[in-house]
């Protein structure tokens, strides 16, 4: 039988709560890690360093590592609580197999990796940072605003952004896996400055440049370079986002300056279950940053940052390592005397009806629930389960989990129980296809979770023997109760694993497949309530980094309908650790996301000056109060989560009921004036 | 792309040697001319029905045998109309479009050679002019050969450097699909939404463009032939054009020297119609975007290289002057070689690299050398038939 339990290679020390997506890309998960047919390559590690750090001892462990000697011109590793640092494969797993580097994790609560980036668009060792380029936007005036628009496809080039005098409206666009240039703060990509783009559109305007042209010359749709080009397309979510959020027709625009932070979306597109939050944090603090460079020590206009982008899987309860890092820069930078407000808004995410959560709960010992986990053929990418349990002392052994393959190899005996220190797996061939292990999440999150990781289903691979692939169909996980009181909650999520907008399909979503589960009622409509005996739920849905405390949290309804989208997601919200109760229900609010049923989606700016596409999800209603509050913060009004919960219940009141629950509508609808015209509606 | 329909595309609908019909069945106008459908064929049947009468139908024939019956009366002598002009160009508009044509194409086409140097380290094909002088007593004319068209192929090597782009070009396929599909029979239907052609209201003007895709076809085509250039598809596995690849060469691109052809002698039409509003530079710089977006869209698909663009451009830009230069009587127009073998290997297809839209002119560059004169032609000698169909377009836009 090819269940085993490992020798765990990647734990000589003893370090429970090493983030189990690091723990297998280290390990079985390395093919899919690290970038295809790219020589040399960097992996982000973002380090959540303790409130009380050792500065000179981390210095001292980063030499010994690296070989780096001086940080030139940046700050050294320990400097701020969040940080993200380049390092070789090599070094990341020496960073946590070695006994010597020990102390490092002594001095860091938490350490996750993102997708690796191309050697070229990190600054090289112990090379300076540049300094980042002056603003040359002119002095701030009474109604400046900073709109931070972190996405992909940003087509900073769009007549929607430019002033009346043909000059753009964006301050910078830091292209984050664009070749290094070491303006950018961080010590990786590129910066486009409003100086490069009001002369690349100087240019394009005495020399007839189209914006095909435009954007080559910049450097973004250049098909002599390798890699996507979302921007090179007619429509890409950074744009319509982007045009939603902050876009005018020059000439009628506010003070409004615009900070882009391009994604490196266009590297990492595959879903290898590392998550960007390494390169979302620092666009988070780059932001912020270039806010406070453009007051030149004075006092630092308001920012509104609009992130529209999604994770299934996490702990759902406020603490997954994008919510602590954001929720702490807005709060630092809010409480400095004299700032005005930073605001960041999030989706609640599109994941409703996709069965990607499940719910259980035990009535008596030793009774064992199934959730049936459908993986589907041809997923070129991994595929990941978080079973999240209730607050519990570590080393509790509460729950056990058994996995059946879809062919019927069943791993029991062998489990893996709650505080359990080795690692269950499927090995065929010598290739580990399936990982399961507890992991003890750190505070603030402080709970225990059973992690499961499957490889691709296929391997396209051309040099024989073919790797073996994972098995698609249904992967039946058992949890047995093994302690957990009556009404104690078992919640697990799928981790998200399909393809952004414009890129090819690799990574296939799998889902909860349980015959309890009704999609459709009797006349065909999917149904959008749950049925409480079954474990598959579609409350609890909520985009995994939508459940902070700072954030603005969004769903989308329908303008025409008004009645929430039925793809979009909501809560509950789990009670964290040390909490009474919850510190949200789920979204704020929601806002329109689609004109009606028979018109989804909304009108927005194309990649071309003068085109409008359509696209819908929780993306486009987020960018919707990204504009609103930046209006607010531009009348020096506070413009946040209470300010946009006020605004829904004085728009639910002047609204036809039914309101929407507070799961999955937060405080209540809000109908804005349309960016753009909506379809399929009689004005007046 | 097979030389009866390419080029002309939906609007055209009918196309081919005979056909030009610009009239013809097409898009929407449909049996209402009564001249339509047919087309293709060269006209043969050309009367084709009107809502589904039929000319020469055996009813309608019947019928007018016994109608012609009934009605003919005794044989009666009245005066008939007088000769035609002998050799009258206004003569032209008595005849059917694709009879027009095949007069057109032999005015363009005896005047054309074409030429191979196959030694050397860079063989190279020659398009000539044939500027033929008045014949005198009945004497064949003597024509002189002028140098129109030079071109080299690119070194194996240099395609093999084009490869990449096929691969990073493909990402674009399914935001470019429809263009593709649509414009695998040319891109008149495009021409037609940035200026306001129609069947209707720019017959001559359509025949116009037909006469000069069908000048840049046997062109670009006897060039494939020459240069025999290999196909992406050919070099790799993993180009999987996302079409059938055409079977003929690939450089030039066919569709580049199309579309290039038909944007220049659609903008000259408009510049030269007497309204001020045409001869604002936009119209031109939409058309010559129009055209390179077509070209591109060849590369998305997986069956051009950019280079093959870049000659095709180049081409039909050339052929496209000259085509107007011999229609509207100029004294001269322009040689150009372009030199396959000196294109940067790494170089994308940029249309605004290789043509100034303001001065209206090719750029000079290594791989694209301008004849040492403009070679003369004779205006006394100008074509006459070429000319009454130019005029007849051009007053569609006055």
């Amino acid at each position: 039988m090819p269940w085993e339990y490992d020798d765990p290679w990647s734990d000589p020390l003893g370090l429970a709560n090493l983030d189990p997506y690091l723990r297998w890309s280290l390990g079985p998960g390395r093919e899919d890690f690290l970038l295809p047919r790219t020589g040399g390559q960097r992996v982000p590690l973002l380090v959540r360093w303790r409130e009380k750090k050792n500065e000179a001892r981390i210095r001292d462990l980063w030499r010994r590592l690296t070989g780096e000697a001086e940080w030139a011109g940046r700050s050294p590793p320990g400097s701020e609580r969040f940080e993200t640092h380049f390092l070789t494969f090599r070094e990341v797993r020496r960073l946590f197999a070695e006994r010597e580097f020990r102390p490092f994790m002594r001095e860091a609560e938490w350490a996750t990796p993102g997708p690796p980036l191309p050697e070229a668009s990190v600054t090289p060792r112990n090379a300076p940072f540049r300094p980042r380029p002056a603003s040359t936007s002119g002095p701030l005036t009474a109604g400046t605003v900073i709109v931070g628009i972190i996405d992909d496809g940003l087509a900073f080039g769009h007549e929607r952004f430019r002033r009346a005098d043909g000059t753009t409206r964006i301050e910078s666009v830091w292209i984050q896996d664009g070749e290094d240039d070491g303006r950018s703060g961080y010590g990786y990509g590129c910066m486009i400055t409003k100086a490069e783009i009001d002369a690349l559109l100087a240019a394009a305007e005495q020399q007839d440049w189209d914006e095909d042209e435009f954007y080559r010359r910049a450097g973004v749709a250049d098909f002599a370079r390798p890699g996507r080009k979302p921007v090179a397309r007619h429509a890409s979510h950074g744009a319509h986002v982007m045009d939603l959020a902050c876009g005018f027709d020059p000439g009628d625009t506010p003070d409004w300056r615009i900070v882009g932070v391009q994604l490196p979306t266009a590297t990492t597109a595959d879903s290898s279950g590392a998550s960007l939050a390494p390169y979302v944090i620092d666009a988070v603090k780059h932001i912020r940053d270039v806010a406070l460079a453009m007051a030149g020590g004075g006092r630092p206009p308001p920012v509104a940052i609009n992130f529209s982008y999604g994770l299934t899987a996490g702990p759902h309860d406020g603490t997954h390592e994008i919510e602590t890092a954001i929720d702490e820069i807005v709060r630092d930078h809010n409480a400095v005397a004299g700032n005005r407000p930073m605001r960041v808004v999030i989706p609640s995410g599109n994941s409703h009806l996709a069965r990607l959560h499940t719910r259980v709960s035990f009535d008596t010992l030793d009774e064992v629930v199934e959730l049936p986990w459908r993986v589907q053929p041809d997923d070129l990418t991994p595929s990941f389960v978080e079973i999240w349990l209730p607050p519990g002392p570590d080393g509790a052994e509460r729950i056990a989990l058994t996995i059946e393959t879809p062919s019927g190899d069943d791993s029991a005996p062998r489990e893996v129980k709650e505080g359990q220190l080795h690692t269950l797996r499927y090995v065929v061939g010598g290739s580990v296809l399936c990982e399961a292990r507890y992991h003890r999440a750190p505070a603030p999150t402080d709970r225990g979770m059973l992690f499961v990781a499957l490889k691709p289903t296929v391997r396209p691979g051309r040099a024989p023997p073919p790797r073996p692939a994972a098995e698609s169909g249904i992967w039946r996980l058992r949890l047995k109760n093994r302690g957990l009181q009556p009404g104690e909650m078992v919640e697990a999520w799928v981790q998200r694993d399909d393809a952004p907008i414009g890129y090819p399909t690799r990574g296939r979503q799998s889902y909860f497949d349980h015959p309890c589960y009704r999609r459709y009622d009797h006349a065909g409509r999917p149904i959008e309530e749950d049925d409480i005996s079954c474990i598959v739920r579609r409350y609890g849905s909520i985009n995994a980094i939508a459940t902070g405390h700072e954030t603005i949290i969004v769903g989308g309804v329908y303008r025409k309908e008004l009645r929430p989208v039925p793809y979009s997601a909501g809560g509950p919200v789990t009670v964290p650790v040390g909490a009474t109760q919850v510190h949200r229900d789920g979204p704020d609010a929601l806002t329109v996301s689609d004109d009606s049923a028979a018109h989804p989606g909304v009108l927005g700016a194309g990649t071309r000056s003068g085109s409008v596409v359509v696209m819908n999800g929780t993306s486009v209603a987020a960018p919707r109060i990204t504009r609103w509050i930046a209006c607010e913060l531009a009348a020096g009004r506070p413009g946040d989560r209470d300010a946009v919960e006020q605004l829904a219940t004085a728009h639910e009141a002047q609204l036809d009921p039914p309101k929407p629950p507070p799961e999955r509508g937060g405080a209540g609808r809000i109908v804005l004036p349309p960016v753009r015209m909506p379809r399929g509606i009689q004005e007046g | 792309m097979s030389t009866v329909w390419a080029g002309i595309g939906p609007l055209g609908g009918v196309g081919g040697v005979g056909g030009v019909g610009g009239v013809g069945g097409v898009g929407g106008v449909g049996g209402v001319g009564g001249v339509g459908g047919v087309g293709g064929v060269g006209g043969v049947g050309g009367v084709g029905g009107v809502g589904g009468i039929g000319f020469d139908s055996p009813l309608t024939t019947d019928a007018l045998i016994r109608s012609r019956d009934g009605i003919v009366g005794p044989w009666q002598t009245i005066q008939p109309p007088g000769p035609l002009a002998f050799d009258d160009p206004d003569v032209m508009e008595r005849w059917s479009p694709w009879v027009r044509a095949g007069a057109i194409d032999l005015e363009m086409v005896s005047r054309l050679a074409v030429t191979a140097e196959a030694g050397g380290a860079n063989p190279r094909l020659f398009v000539w002019h044939l500027e033929v002088p008045a014949p005198v007593g009945g004497n064949p004319p003597v024509p002189e050969y002028r140098r129109l068209v030079a071109m080299a192929r690119p070194s194996q090597a240099i395609f093999e450097a084009q490869l990449h782009f096929l691969a990073s070009y493909a990402d674009l396929r399914p935001d470019r699909q429809s263009e593709i599909l649509t414009q695998m029979g040319g891109g008149l239907a495009f021409l037609s939404s940035v200026s306001y052609l129609h069947p209707d209201r720019t017959p001559y003007t359509l025949e116009l463009l037909a006469a000069v895709l069908r000048l840049a076809i046997v062109v670009h085509l006897r060039l494939k032939q020459g240069l025999a250039c290999r196909r992406p598809v050919e070099y790799s596995p993993q180009v999987q054009p996302l079409i059938l690849t055409p079977a003929h060469g690939s450089l030039p691109s066919g569709h580049a020297t199309e579309a290039f052809a038909a944007a220049l002698v659609l903008w000259e039409l408009l510049e030269n119609s007497g309204q001020a509003v045409y001869t604002d530079a936009e119209w031109r710089i939409q058309l010559l975007r129009l055209a390179a977006r077509i070209a591109i869209n060849r590369t998305v698909a997986g069956v051009h290289f950019p280079v093959d663009s870049a000659a095709g451009a180049v081409l039909g830009l050339t052929l496209g002057r000259y085509f107007v230069d011999r229609c509207s009587g100029a004294a001269t127009y322009r040689d150009w070689t372009f030199d396959g073998s000196a294109w940067p290997p790494g170089q994308d297809f940029v249309w605004r690299d290789l043509y100034d839209p303001d001065n209206q002119r090719l750029e000079e560059k290594n791989f694209l050398i301008r004849g040492n004169a403009d070679q003369a032609l004779d205006p006394t000698r100008q074509s006459e038939l070429l000319t009454w169909l130019w005029n007849k377009a051009r007053a569609e836009w006055s």
